[in-house]
Order: C-alpha cells, then structure tokens, then sequence
C-alpha cells in the first residue's frame, strides 16, 4: 500500500477496518523518514521505539474491538519547541542541546491521549526566530521540491517532513508566520489557530503575546482533524480561552459559496512582490468570483506599519522570555567562569546563535529605560490601531485573501547575512498574530519552476472551521499536488 | 557608529550576553539597519490610543490546591553541575576583584 499517496485521515479508515495494522504505517513512515532524511534533515530528534510503542498499543486496544478516534496510530512530527517526556527539546539551540523535559507540553498530552505516535521532533530555527530554518544551531532542513531551496521557517522541519511524506501530520508553531509561511514554500495546509485556543502549556516561550502551536498537512480536512484534537481550554495557560471547543461550521456547498464576501488585500502587492505570487492571488480571487462569491480590494493602510510593531514587540517580549536562560539548572554550561556572573554570560554569549542575541539586544534596546515610550509602547499602541482597522475589515468581509508570502521559497544562504531582508519575508503573515485572528495558508499553484505558492485566507477569530471548509472547496476543485516526495524518490 | 557600538556594549551588559568585538560590531551594523525601519512606528499619530499587550486578555485567577509536583530527581536531571541535590555554581564573586 503506498500510504504516502493517503491523508492521515484515509489511513485512519484502513486502520479502523484493520486492513493495515498501526505498526506496519508506523514501519512504513520510519523507512521512508530515513531514506529521504540525509537529503532533507527535517529532524532534530527521531523516536521510532516510543512511536513503534503506541503503535502496538493501538493495534492491542484494535483487537479488542475497542473504538478509537480517528487519528489513533497515524505517526505525527512535532517541533521541537514542544516540551516531550524524556524526549530531547532543543528549540534549534546549542543552549538546549541536551535538555530533556521531566514534562508533556498539553498539545503532546492531546497527541497521547488520542493514541497517535510521535515519530520525532523537527528542525527549526533557534527559538522560532527565523523565516529558513537556517538559524537552527545544528543543521539548515532543505525544501523538498528542490533542495537548493529553504522550505521556510521558523517551522521548517515540520512543513519538509509533512510535504516529502515523511510523516503525514506535523505540528508547528506560530509567533508571526511559522507555521503559515513554511506550508507556503512547502506547498501544504498550515494553520495559525485564534490566539488562545491551542494551550501554550510547554510551548517553550519566544513572544507569549503571539505565539500559538498549529496544524501543517497535506489535505485540510486533516488539518481540521488535527486542530479539533489539539484545541481547547486549558488552565494551565493563563491566556487559554475558556471558549467552547467546538464551533464546528457546516459544509460548505456552492450555495453558500454565493453568500460569501471576499476581502482581496490591496498593500499586498507591488512592490517586493514577485508577479508570480501576485498572478496566483489574483487567480484566487477569481475562483470565488467564478462561484458566485463577492469579491472586492479592501485596504488596510497600516500594514506597513505592521511589520515595525511586529519586530519591536517580539524582539521585546523575546528578550524577556530569554531572561530565564542563565545555564545554572539546565541548559548549556560553559567550561571556566570566575564567579557566577561571568557564569551567566558566557553560558549566553556560547548557547545562543545570532539571530537570537540580536533580537536579544533589540528586545532590551526597546524595553530600556529611555526608549520604552518611543519603541516599545509606541508598537503596542500602533497595535491597537491595526486591531481597529481589522474589525472594520472583517465587519464587512467573511475573510480577507492575499499571498502567504511576498516571493517563492529563495535560496539557501540567499538572505542569512541580511537580517532586515529577512524580517521582510513574513510581511504577510505578521498581521494576524497581532490582531489575534485565525488565517490558514493553502497551496497556490507552482512557479514555472516547480516550486509551490501558498495563498492565505484570515478570518476573524474563532473561526477555524470556516477557514478549513474553504480551504477544501478549493482544494478539491484545484487538486494540487501537496506531495513533494513523489519527486524527491526520483531525484534522491 | 561608535556611539552605536557602545550602545550595543551597554546592551550587551543588561542582557547579560557576552558579545565579542566582533559581533558588537556586526550587531551594531543590523541595528542601525532594523531601527531604523522599527523607527516606521514613530510616523503615526497614537495620542489617545490604549496599548494593546494582549488581544483576548482574560484577567484570571485560580484557587491555590495542592497538587502533585514532579519527583525531585527527575526535574534535577538536567542541572549540568550538582552534588547530590543542590546545584553547584561558581562563586559569587571572584576573588581577584
């Protein structure tokens, strides 16, 4: 059976009739996550023994005619910023290198509790800050539709593995894109979920206003599944909204395609945006127009302003979150230090990479006494200004449309030395996280070098639901191919 | 420029990071770079304008309950240097100064 062509969710079937056994796609996906690995390196950490583990367990509880949920037994990556069970948790950083946590993040525990294998832990960039996954202290993961490519980030591992099938579930996170904008360049399904609605609980911290943990997949109705398993209230995270779980929207048919009011963002596009990324957005456009859907430009002048609020109150909140690492009751330890300051830091300046100590500095340049008014507090309230200009926007549209990102996936090594160029790839994505809105990225199209384009679709909070139905009305009329590893069998 | 590099080397000491001069100096280059596109915010008129730190805040309190901790052994694990189970640390200041 080649359960790589499969969503999770058609393996789920065959593994509920006990035509496969949970071990034999447990099998299946290990093999294929070490034959494409050296090429790709979405890993971090492997776990074949624990996945093989709840494998068997789910094919025990199967032979019992026990029922299960429908994603029991189908192999899941997750990031490695998610707190695992004497499973080593890394956040990408040379200051984690050999952690391992005496605890469960709640999205591992859901994973747990709905029997599905964790097969390992996926490469990122250090503590999320990146948009490559090439500030991951170990090794850059490759972009599995051509592997001179970055697959994005900070989320990278995850959307590669999910794209090249070496796992058909993945979890990421989102403080300002991660999770939307390596789906893009890996041409799969990511989700941002509302802020507040997946329990940050073991999430390990990098911007506690913006960060939220996501669904990448392959089809979008196995990204609701996964989200539907993941989401809810949780009282350990004290922004958890205590919110019903399940605002489950019905199907959507072309009848209610018509009643549908499309908001096409005007500030994406022109300059930096590259004619192919702006051609799909338009094509996108044109769908919902074919089946009847209003369709109108709606501008939100501040964008601009965004991504400066963005970068300052990420920068801010990471400087602080990062506070907590001095190398004294985990994390990395440096060899000689005098007394106990010099201790601090050099255990910092030898853990962190770069692009964490400059958003570091950055964070507490803008905290500092003197210059909190004019940076810090100054993006909170352009924050508020932009949260005002989006609920006028969606008052009067259902979602608003636009591309993932402003170009193709680039080069490896295209962008590493240029950090400012680098912020500018999440200019689409920055919005919705300070706005707190849920926004999925879907697959766009293929340049005409074959490599993928992701379109974003944002809605007003809570509404995940809505945003996977649309996601599939379009996904089934379009059928991209979401599976790069078809290519990377023939190449690698 | 090296009113930047010193303040990079004042912020390096609040962030308690060592930087090397070189980094300092490559730092102080990105900074002058990333403020200003951060100074963007500055064009726009917020007079009147609450900040917003958290979208949905929901200000939340719980009762204390006791509950069961992670056994002692287990959270020490990852402490890179300890004698039974205390933490071992250089000393507070070193004794040349």
């Amino acid at each position: 059976m080649e359960l790589d062509r499969m969503s999770a969710l058609e393996i789920g079937e065959r593994l509920g009739k006990r035509e496969i056994s949970a071990e034999e796609v447990v099998n299946y996906f290990w093999e294929r996550t070490q034959k494409l690995e050296p090429e790709l390196k979405s890993f971090l950490t492997t776990c074949p023994e624990e996945a093989t583990g709840v494998a068997r367990q789910v094919d025990e509880l199967r032979r019992r005619g026990e029922r299960l949920p429908p994603l029991a037994g189908i192999p899941v990556a997750v990031k490695d910023n998610l707190s695992t069970r004497g499973i080593h948790t890394t956040c990408g950083s040379r200051f984690l290198e050999n952690y391992i946590p005496p605890y469960d993040a709640a999205v591992i525990q859901k994973l747990k509790e709905n029997y599905l294998p964790v097969l390992g832990k996926t490469n990122m960039d250090e503590f999320g800050m990146g948009s490559s996954t090439e500030n991951s202290a170990f090794y850059p993961t490759t972009n599995p539709w051509d592997f001179s490519k970055v697959p994005g980030g900070s989320s990278g591992g995850s959307a590669a593995a999910v794209a090249a099938r070496q796992v058909p579930l993945a979890l990421g996170t989102d403080t300002g894109g991660s999770v939307r904008q390596p789906a893009a360049f890996c041409g799969v399904f990511g989700l941002r979920p509302t802020y507040g609605r997946v329990s940050r609980y073991g999430l390990i911290a990098f911007a506690s206003s913006l960060d939220q943990v996501g669904p990448i997949t392959g089809t979008p109705e196995d990204g609701e599944a996964l989200f539907d398993l993941i989401a809810g209230y949780d009282e350990r995270d004290a922004t958890s909204l205590d919110a019903p779980g399940d605002i489950a929207e019905p199907e959507l048919d072309e009848q209610r395609v018509k009643e549908i009011k499309v908001g096409v963002i005007r500030e994406q596009e022109g300059n930096g945006f590259a004619p192919e990324v702006v051609e799909s957005v338009k094509e996108m456009a044109s769908f919902w127009e074919s089946y009847g859907a209003a369709v109108e430009e709606v501008s939100l002048p501040l964008t601009e302003y965004a991504l400066a609020a963005y970068y300052l109150i990420n920068a801010a909140e990471a400087s602080s979150n990062l506070g907590r690492y001095d190398g004294i009751q985990y994390g990395y330890r440096t060899g000689y230090a005098a007394d106990l300051q010099e201790l601090v830091f050099k255990n910092r300046e030898e853990g962190f990479g770069q692009e964490v100590k400059r958003r570091i500095v950055l964070g507490t340049y803008a905290l500092s006494s003197g210059y909190y008014d004019d940076y810090c507090l100054k993006a909170l309230k352009t924050r508020t200004l932009i949260l005002r200009d989006m609920q006028r926007a969606l008052q009067t549209y259902d979602f608003l449309l636009g591309p993932t990102t402003p170009t193709p996936p680039f080069g490896l090594g295209e962008k590493i030395e240029d950090p400012l160029q680098m912020y500018l790839s999440d200019v689409c994505t920055i919005t919705d996280p300070l706005v707190g809105n849920a926004a999925i990225s879907v697959p766009g199209g293929f340049t005409p070098e074959g490599m993928p384009l992701g379109l974003q679709m944002s809605a007003a909070p809570f509404r995940e639901s809505f945003l996977f139905k649309l996601a599939r009305f379009w996904q089934q009329r379009k059928k991209y191919l979401t599976c790069a590893s078809l290519q990377c069998g023939e190449k690698g | 420029m090296e009113e930047l590099y010193s303040l990079v080397d004042h912020l390096s000491n609040l962030s308690r990071i060592k930087l090397s001069s070189e980094e300092k100096d490559l730092i102080a280059g990105q900074l002058k770079d990333i403020l200003g596109a951060a100074q963007k915010v500055q064009e726009l008129d917020t007079g009147g304008v609450p900040p917003t730190t958290h979208v949905f805040y929901q200000w939340r309190t719980r009762e204390d309950v006791p509950a069961e901790s992670l056994p002692v052994e287990e959270v020490l694990r990852n402490v890179p240097e300890r004698e039974s189970s205390l933490v071992r640390v250089p000393r507070i200041k070193s004794l040349d100064e």
